[in-house]
């Protein structure tokens, strides 16, 4: 288990949500292999145990918000307090916030915990990536090779 | 107390003469569902368990396509129990083309469907359940004194995740399920690789077990017809006959003409009943006291040690028969695992299309989810009926708030909203699995 992992979170199926894999990829063969990268869909239990197992973890998921589409933002998990989503019911899961709230309290937080949050505007099955959000893919990208512990990482390599 | 925070509103109007308790939404069940009760003196006047989701279409969805698409497309009724969905409609299809599974692919099934009931039932126990009986407001709050338990339940959870991407390709919606068997075995080396956490596991949930047996019940005694599958052999999970505690016991092609969906005005999903007789219960309570006998030494010595009763009828003490069904599963995982030396052997069996009408149930972690298909000689699905636990559910739920409201109506209006929804947790309810039916009527002028 690597010290360091970029999760990208989505579903590849569902539009903008795909944005998160959509990063991992461009990240693939420009990242060293000390640092891991993962592609999740979102299980709440997965997340936790990636918080519980890494120091440091970068997420990168798509967000509803009523900034312009493709609009993106740098968040400190840690740090910021995270709206969670409206939800009116619970579909047996718990949110990115809640999963974050309950490793907070379990003590198994990472040491470093970034969230790259990108807002989507279509999440309708097949509808692809809006060309708002794809423009934005790559600059994602090297805003996360640009964080400081990974430049440190791909230096020593 | 309650979590007010993910609804919409609660309305509670009180008066001398009547009140009502409205909550538009509730929290911590899947799916959108409401629920309201009405009181005039010390009497009950109404009581409902609102299913608002809409209606998802499957039964219609399902109308032309081949009969190998079912298992796929109906485990996307639930991303909670999508084995319970694949194994009842892989169980419908092999019925209806008269495929014969051999033992080993049956263990298989039984066995990936033991990681649903550990993951699921986890879930649920920990997660949604058990803070209702502690007074905290969600899973985030109790683990703040209890964050031991909270790490078993996610151990466990993880367990039962292992089991289904082993046997299923991956744990949300699996794609490894074919109508006939599997589309691949899987080595008998990665399967024994799981057996130190399923141990683990094992450990994990008689702790919880125990646990949960700890907490305090709201007393409520409800005389249900608890109805289920059975099995000669075993705890009845992938597969079964139907039985019930009044007598019952039909195979599998007779439900519909013992059981019947009706339309509720104030629901997008049907209520089932018994013929004649009403509502009735499926579920871990069901299952328990229909098969209790069947449990594995290590549960029957569990359930000996703690004085749990040989028929269980205060639903609140689901919670531990859910617990205690984690147990088995973990158990029987083992068991099965232990055994397990087919890697080489066919994975699936080979079948022949032909006009048929076939029928499946199993018991998802909720209940019996029942399914039936009427193929064309081409193997196309013409008609499809899926009936899943929750809508058999609803009239008991209703009934149990309606009998638990009478007689709690000194409690405080939010206290009483509170045990309310904690009655409607007791079944675990899916609501999205409860509304995915379609009722197309077309008139012709």
């Amino acid at each position: 288990m690597s010290e360091i992992i970029v999760v990208g979170i989505g579903n590849p199926a569902r539009g903008d949500d795909a944005a998160g894999w959509a990063v991992i990829d461009k990240l693939e063969k420009r990242i060293p292999e000390e640092i891991e990268l993962s592609k999740q869909r979102g299980d709440f239990s997965a997340l936790m145990e990636i918080f519980a197992s890494h120091d440091s973890v970068y997420l990168v998921d798509a967000c509803l918000s009523d900034a312009p589409p493709g609009s993106w933002k740098r968040l400190d998990g840690l740090q910021e307090a995270l709206k969670v989503e409206k939800k009116e019911t619970s579909t047996h899961a718990l949110s990115i916030p809640e999963a974050i709230a309950l490793s907070r309290e379990l003590d198994q937080l990472p040491k470093t915990l970034i969230i790259y949050a990108i807002a989507g505007s279509r999440f309708q099955i097949t509808s692809g990536l809006s060309p708002a959000v794809a423009g934005k893919i790559e600059s994602i990208a090297r805003s996360i090779l640009n964080e400081k512990e990974i430049q440190a990482c791909m230096k020593k390599v | 107390m309650s979590d007010n925070s993910s609804r919409k509103k609660i309305k509670v109007k009180a008066g001398i003469e009547s009140r009502t308790i409205h909550v538009d939404y509730l929290a911590r069940v899947e799916g959108e569902g409401a629920m309201y009760i009405k009181t005039k003196g010390d009497k009950v006047e109404e009581v409902q368990l609102k299913i608002f989701e809409p209606p998802r279409f499957f039964e219609a969805l399902l109308c032309g396509r081949e009969f190998y698409d079912a298992p796929d497309i109906t485990a996307r009724i639930c991303g909670i129990c999508p084995v319970a969905y694949q194994t009842s409609s892989v169980n419908a299809m092999e019925n209806g083309l008269q495929a014969k599974l051999p033992f080993h692919l049956k263990q298989l099934r039984r066995l990936m469907y033991c990681g649903e009931w550990i993951e699921s039932h986890t879930l649920h126990v920990l997660m949604l359940h058990a803070p209702d009986f502690l007074g905290y407001q969600d899973v985030i709050q109790m683990a703040k004194s209890h964050a031991d338990i909270v790490k078993r339940g996610l151990r466990l959870k993880k367990a039962g995740n292992e089991l289904i991407s082993l046997l299923g390709g991956r744990e949300i919606h699996p794609i490894n399920v074919k109508v006939g068997g599997f589309y691949h075995l899987p080595k008998k080396s990665r399967l024994v690789a799981l057996k130190e956490s399923l141990k683990q596991a094992r450990d994990d949930a008689e702790h919880i077990v125990r646990w949960v047996n700890g907490f305090e019940f709201p007393a409520l005694e409800r005389a249900y017809e608890c109805v289920a599958l059975t099995h000669p052999e075993e705890y009845a999970i992938a597969e079964g006959q139907i039985a019930s505690t009044s007598g019952l016991q039909i195979d599998v092609k007779e439900f519909e003409n013992y059981f019947e969906e009706q339309h509720v005005p104030h629901s997008t999903a049907l209520h089932a009943v018994i013929k004649n007789r009403g509502s009735y219960l499926v579920g871990p309570m069901a299952r328990y006291n229909l098969n209790q006998d069947k449990l594995s030494p290590i549960v029957k010595e569990v359930v000996n040690s703690i004085g749990f009763e040989k028929r269980c009828s205060n639903p609140f003490r689901s919670i531990i028969i859910r617990a205690l069904e984690v147990l088995y599963a973990c158990d029987e995982a083992l068991r099965i695992i232990d055994r397990y030396e087919w890697e080489t052997a066919l994975p699936s069996v080979p079948l022949e299309k032909r006009a048929a009408i076939g029928y499946g149930a199993s018991e998802a972690p909720r209940g019996l989810l029942y399914h039936r298909y009427r193929l064309d000689d081409k193997g196309l699905i013409k008609e499809a009926r899926i009936v899943p636990p929750t809508s058999q559910n609803q009239k008991s739920i209703e009934e149990d708030l309606q009998d638990f409201v009478s007689r709690n109506l000194s409690l405080s209006d939010e206290e009483l909203t509170w045990k309310c929804e904690q009655t409607i947790r007791n079944y675990d309810p899916c609501i999205s699995c409860s509304a995915h039916f379609l009722k197309l009527k077309r008139l012709y002028v």
